[in-house]
């Protein structure tokens, strides 16, 4: 069985009650989803004056995620298509409001009235057609038409999701961008397979300074950081010339490993976000001649 | 749900052109007490639609809050603020239903969740239109040409607008 929820059942039958109470419970879980909408939060870049704003959390489960919007003192309203979930954060005692509702049938949300959105891990349940009804581009169009009504000019939409290929990327891009949304693709950590996670930063409004695309975390260089990115990799080509090719590239000179090696590969590593010690002087000295 | 909720919701039935405000058929009113932030009521107030606001609260049982738009002086004043407060945040819709002002559809509303979700009928989905298109196209003996023209993905507003020209031989 595939480890995508996406590909097991619905999400208003996946995460029924043992699902969504096993969700909550989680520490590791919870943990990660605190992570994620902080960090959503700071790519929604809010005026930093104290106001409080009305957000709209889409598929807000547990309301884990709403948490950390109450916690930085706005309101938020949130929506979620399992009602087991919700039950979960009424048990919770979240503070946002919550609605029943399916994002692909559209919010329906007066015009102009939210001043952002965030979604962890939800908008790729868009890209499934889970009843015969059902008509994934219709969906998207439906979702972010809807969504590009009911935020007020200027407003960010920040998207945290889990695409399951290239081209599921591209089709909720392209339908994000037909809404009339600028905006584009950020990704942390972008060499680590663990903790690397896109987000897709949407704005609402012709293009101006304030929709450039935030930078990425963990990246080293410019590459990576915007929509042109997730193309490259389709057209990237493993040029082998040789047939039987050496076993190893690196070189291990006679002498061992050396300083230059060590540094790169802690380099290397720090890339992937991994912890790795600083690089002092001790850094990969010799040892005595005694051991 | 919170009348600020309930102030920013609308039915988005297919074919409803202004689902707002939805009705409220109240069963159980709770209260909750938040903490009062001024700043937020200040910044919430030009987006919120104030008729629909002050109608929801008297149903509520709420009926401090004035008909008309307040002017500037009365905004400021802490006593207007609180009021707003407490029909905005505090007010809690526990049980009852949210009605489409157009079609009469209820919503009902468990436990404080309304329930949004559409029936499959009640959403635009391609099915819907090629049917429609089939059925319009078969009554009124367009010609090819026309028909070709309405695929699948064409948006809704032009099947509409076709309906309409053909009222006479769609009904």
């Amino acid at each position: 069985m595939s480890s995508r929820p996406e590909l097991q059942a619905p999400p208003e039958i996946f995460y029924d009650d043992v699902e969504a109470r096993k969700y909550t419970s989680s520490s590791r879980i919870v943990g990660i989803q605190a992570e994620l909408s902080e960090r959503a939060l700071e790519l929604l870049a809010l005026p930093d004056d104290g106001v409080p704003r009305l957000l709209l959390d889409i598929g807000c489960g547990s309301g884990l995620s709403g948490e950390t919007l109450s916690e930085n003192g706005h309101q938020w309203i949130g929506l979620d298509i399992s009602r087991s979930m919700l039950d979960i954060a009424l048990e919770r005692e979240t503070d946002g409001d919550l609605i029943l509702g399916d994002m692909g049938q559209g919010l329906g949300l007066r015009p102009g009235v939210i001043d952002g959105a965030i979604s962890i891990s939800a908008v790729q349940w868009l890209c499934n057609a889970d009843k015969s009804c059902h008509e994934p581009r219709l969906r998207l169009k439906a979702f972010f038409g809807s969504l590009y009504r009911c935020l007020s000019r200027g407003a960010r939409a920040v998207f945290q999701l889990y695409p399951e290929n290239n081209a599921q990327r591209e089709l909720i891009l392209s339908f994000a961008m037909r809404a009339g949304f600028a905006g584009g693709v950020v990704i942390d950590y972008p060499h680590s397979s663990k903790k690397r996670k896109e987000y897709l930063v949407l704005t609402c409004g012709p293009p101006s300074l304030s929709t450039t695309t935030p930078n990425a975390k963990g990246e080293d260089g410019d590459s990576s950081s915007d929509d042109e990115s997730s193309g490259d990799e389709e057209n990237q080509t493993v040029c082998i010339s040789d047939r039987n090719r050496p076993r190893k590239k690196q070189k291990i000179t006679k002498k061992g490993k050396t300083r230059s090696w060590v540094l790169k590969k802690k380099e290397k590593m720090r890339s992937k976000g991994n912890v790795v010690p600083p690089d002092t002087k001790y850094t990969a000295r010799k040892r005595k001649s005694r051991f | 749900m919170r009348l600020l909720t309930h102030n920013m919701l609308a039915s988005n039935i297919k074919g409803v052109i202004n689902g707002f405000p939805l009705r409220i058929e109240p069963e159980k009113i709770v209260e909750k007490q938040v903490d009062f932030n001024p700043d937020f009521l200040k910044n919430m107030l030009p987006k919120l639609d104030w008729k629909a606001l002050a109608d929801a609260s008297k149903i509520m049982g709420y009926s401090e809050l004035p008909d008309e738009v307040p002017d500037q002086t009365v905004v400021d004043s802490s006593e207007f603020l609180q009021k707003l407060h407490h029909a905005l945040l505090e007010l809690h819709l526990e049980e009852g239903a949210l009605v489409c002002p157009e079609t009469g559809r209820r919503f009902p509303v468990n436990k404080g969740i309304p329930n949004m979700l559409l029936h499959e009928d009640e959403v635009f989905t391609a099915a819907v239109a090629h049917l429609l298109m089939l059925c319009c196209c078969s009554w009124c003996h367009v010609p090819a040409s026309i028909k070709c023209s309405f695929t699948s993905n064409d948006n809704r507003m032009k099947l509409i607008v076709f309906r309409k020209t053909h009222a006479a031989a769609y009904d």
